[in-house]
Order: C-alpha cells, then sequence, then structure tokens
C-alpha cells in the first residue's frame, strides 16, 4: 500500500531501552523475577525488525490491523490492533484511536486508551488523553498525561474487605459510556477527560 | 493552558534559569503512605502533572492512578459553579470499574484554584470517593506570590517529594487553613503540619472514615 513506506525507513525511529523509568525496572524485576524480559537475541531481533511506516502526511480513518510493527508519524483516526507487536507513535504522530499492541511507545499525541500486552512507555514529548493498561508502564516526566493507569494485573478482590459498605455511586466517567464494548471495537477513541 | 514549571523557563527572558527544585518530607504524606503494602489495593487520584516517579511508587501495590492535571487547565477554568463542576467531571479521570477512590492528592493546586473552583472541584468528587477518604494538599504559608505555574512533584521512593517549580513568581495569596476548609465541605481538615520550605501540609478526609478500612489509606 502506498501508504506505507515499509521498510524505507528501517526500523523504529529511536532506539530506547525498553526499561520502565526511575526504579520501575527493580519494581518489576522484584514481582517477576526477571521472568517478563525477553532474551537479549530476541530483543535485538525485534529491534532489527523493520516497521512499516504511515508518513506525516498520511491520514487514515478507520481501523488498521497488522502483524508487523508500525509507526505512525501521521494522523489516524479509529482503532489500531497490531496485536503481538510493536507500535510507536512518533513525534509527529496524531492518533484519536484506541491502541492494542504488545509494545506501544508514544513521542506524539495520543487521544485514547492505550493497552499493551507487554509495555506502554510515554516519552517526554508525547501529550496523552486516555487510560493505559499493559504489565509495564513508563513515563518520562515532561509529558502529558492525563488519564489513568492501573497497575492491577491480578484482577482478583484483594485488600478490600467484604463488610466495606456500599460505595459511593460509581457513575461513568465522562467519554466512558464506551469502554464496556469489545477491545475490537471500531472507530472507538473512549477518552479519559474532556 | 497554564504552562509547565519547566517549559516555562524558555521563551521569557529566562534562558539560562534552571527550575527550582527542593526535596522534602511531609510527615502526614508519609504516614498516609507508609500503609501502603504490596497486595493493598488503592486507588489513587493525583490532581497534578504525571510524573515517572510518582507512578514508580504506586507501582509497589496494586494501584489505580489516576492523573487529572488540573494545573494544565487552571486558565481555561469556567467560574460559574455549575460550569465549573461540568468542567471538572470532565477533567477527572474515575476507574472504569467503578470503585471508589481512596486518596486524592492536590499538592500546591489550592495555591492556585479560586475559592468557587475549590467548592466545585470537591463536590465534584464526592461521589467518586469512597467514605473516609483522604485529601492530601499542599499549601504556601509565604503569603504574596506564588511560582508563576503550579509547581510539578514527584513523590519519590521513601515517600518525601521533590518539588520543581519555575523561578518566576506572581502575586498571589494561598488561602489560609480557615479559608480552605470553609471551601471543601464535608471534606473536613484533620491534620495540618508546617514545613519548613514555606509549605503546609493539609490532610483532610470525607465524612465515614469509620467503615471498614482494612487495606486502606488512614489518617495517621
Amino acid at each position: 500500500m502506498a501508504m506505507f513506506d515499509i521498510g524505507k525507513r528501517g526500523s523504529q525511529p529511536r532506539e530506547v531501552p525498553e526499561e520502565p523509568m526511575d526504579g520501575l525496572d527493580k519494581v518489576f524485576d522484584d514481582k517477576s523475577g526477571g521472568a517478563t524480559e525477553r532474551p537479549a537475541s530476541e530483543q535485538s531481533s525485534v529491534r532489527r525488525r523493520e516497521a512499516a511506516i504511515v508518513g506525516p502526511s498520511i491520514h487514515i480513518e478507520g481501523t488498521l490491523r497488522g502483524e508487523e510493527d508500525l509507526v505512525i508519524e501521521g494522523h489516524v483516526t479509529g482503532a489500531v490492533h497490531l496485536q503481538g507487536n510493536s507500535l510507536t507513535i512518533g513525534g509527529q504522530g496524531r492518533v484519536e484511536a484506541d491502541l492494542h499492541a504488545r509494545t506501544i511507545h508514544v513521542d506524539g499525541i495520543v487521544n485514547g486508551d492505550l493497552y499493551g500486552s507487554e509495555l506502554v512507555a510515554i516519552r517526554k514529548t508525547a501529550q496523552v488523553q486516555g487510560n493505559i493498561t499493559a504489565p509495564r508502564v513508563s513515563l518520562e516526566d515532561g509529558a502529558h498525561f492525563r488519564g489513568a493507569i492501573d497497575m492491577d494485573s491480578r484482577k482478583e478482590p484483594a485488600s478490600r474487605p467484604s463488610t466495606e459498605p456500599a460505595k459511593a455511586p460509581p457513575r461513568p466517567a465522562a467519554g466512558d459510556a464506551d469502554k464496556g464494548k469489545p477491545a475490537s471495537g471500531d472507530g472507538g477513541s473512549g477518552k479519559t477527560g474532556a | 493552558m497554564t504552562g509547565r514549571p519547566d517549559a516555562a523557563l524558555s521563551g521569557n527572558g529566562t534562558q539560562g534559569v534552571g527550575p527550582v527544585t527542593d526535596t522534602f518530607r511531609g510527615p502526614l504524606l508519609e504516614a498516609v503512605l507508609g500503609r501502603l503494602r504490596p497486595k493493598d489495593r488503592w486507588l489513587v487520584l493525583d490532581l497534578g502533572q504525571a510524573s515517572a516517579g510518582t507512578l514508580a511508587f504506586f507501582s509497589q501495590a496494586r494501584c489505580w492512578l489516576g492523573v487529572a492535571d488540573l494545573g494544565m487547565e487552571l486558565d481555561a477554568l469556567p467560574t460559574a459553579p455549575a460550569a465549573l463542576q461540568s468542567r471538572f467531571e470532565a477533567l477527572l479521570p474515575r476507574p472504569r470499574t467503578g470503585e471508589p477512590v481512596d486518596l486524592v492528592l492536590g499538592w500546591e493546586l489550592c495555591n492556585y484554584l479560586p475559592a468557587t473552583a475549590m467548592t466545585a472541584l470537591v463536590d465534584t468528587l464526592r461521589p467518586y470517593v469512597r467514605p473516609g477518604a483522604l485529601f492530601h494538599q499542599l499549601l504556601g504559608y509565604a503569603a504574596g506570590s506564588v511560582p508563576r505555574v503550579p509547581s510539578r512533584f514527584v513523590l519519590q521512593s521513601n515517600a518525601s517529594l521533590k518539588r520543581v517549580s519555575a523561578p518566576e513568581k506572581r502575586p498571589g495569596s494561598p488561602p489560609t487553613l480557615q479559608e480552605l476548609e470553609s471551601r471543601m465541605g464535608e471534606c473536613r481538615l484533620r491534620h495540618s503540619v508546617l514545613l519548613r520550605n514555606g509549605l503546609q501540609e493539609c490532610l483532610s478526609q470525607w465524612p465515614g472514615g469509620d467503615t471498614a478500612t482494612a487495606g486502606k489509606p488512614l489518617p495517621p
């Protein structure tokens, strides 16, 4: 497809370590015993893999699906599903969509929720408005972020007493009315906040 | 939009002047956060700017961390109470699970929010916090001026705080404790501590704190 400069620009525009910032690596090492770390050979293999690129002049409306790494430097509205692959929103990228990928790195602007099966990294130039769901989240100081990060990966009730009285009425968050929809829903960019 | 303490340092004739940083301990904050255990599930709403340190701190447990970044909206806030509440409704992140928030962090925000906005904010928060939820704030007591833009606060691993402030000041008088209390309705001030760096720690609590609180932040 002409809109993808596949292979023309090589791998991801910026190679950064995929470790969480500011001590998060220690936290996760403590929790997982480092079990989630992939072998160095595999990491370098991933980094060498060439990524498709949505160029700065491209505007895509709809659902993007794929089985290769993708760098977005253009404007995407809708949804992006790259299960098992890496997604990078470059510094020129502007995305109004829910994002699903193995790893998500954000340098640009995202309005939507981010689902990383492995890692979500928000870099200092990023502007993100949405919720983040991932076992590892890193955030660089200086990033503009409004939303929520849920660090409960176990999904089991704990430390919440059964005798606790009924809570204050949990109203759905503004813009959260569509949060119950399947993750694969098209065109959704349910945002937290304005 | 209101700027950032870091970003505010360029483009206004102050190039070369770095942000002012200081690290300090807040005994009330330490007492609250010292109760956090790895298996605990706390829902924490930070009304300020996102920071890697704060994220790292709450990553030690099973926390939900909401970041409202209200400092970026100060210049755009409406003035009418109803409009304010509606704006805050749109700005505040809330758990999808419907779980109520346990702890609200509003560091130095009250130095910048007008009285009506502070009241509207607390009213907006009320349905989303659990009975007995805590509201930790920092306000300045060195009257006369405040940093031109709200400071950025970074929670350190030992529960101390690093403050990053713009060097420029602007006229402003932080509220007194009495003024703050009158703005916060039923969220009552429980403790306050004067810190050496010109800040005052305030810990307030919504009613209902005597209900079950196992694994939850409690007033010290």
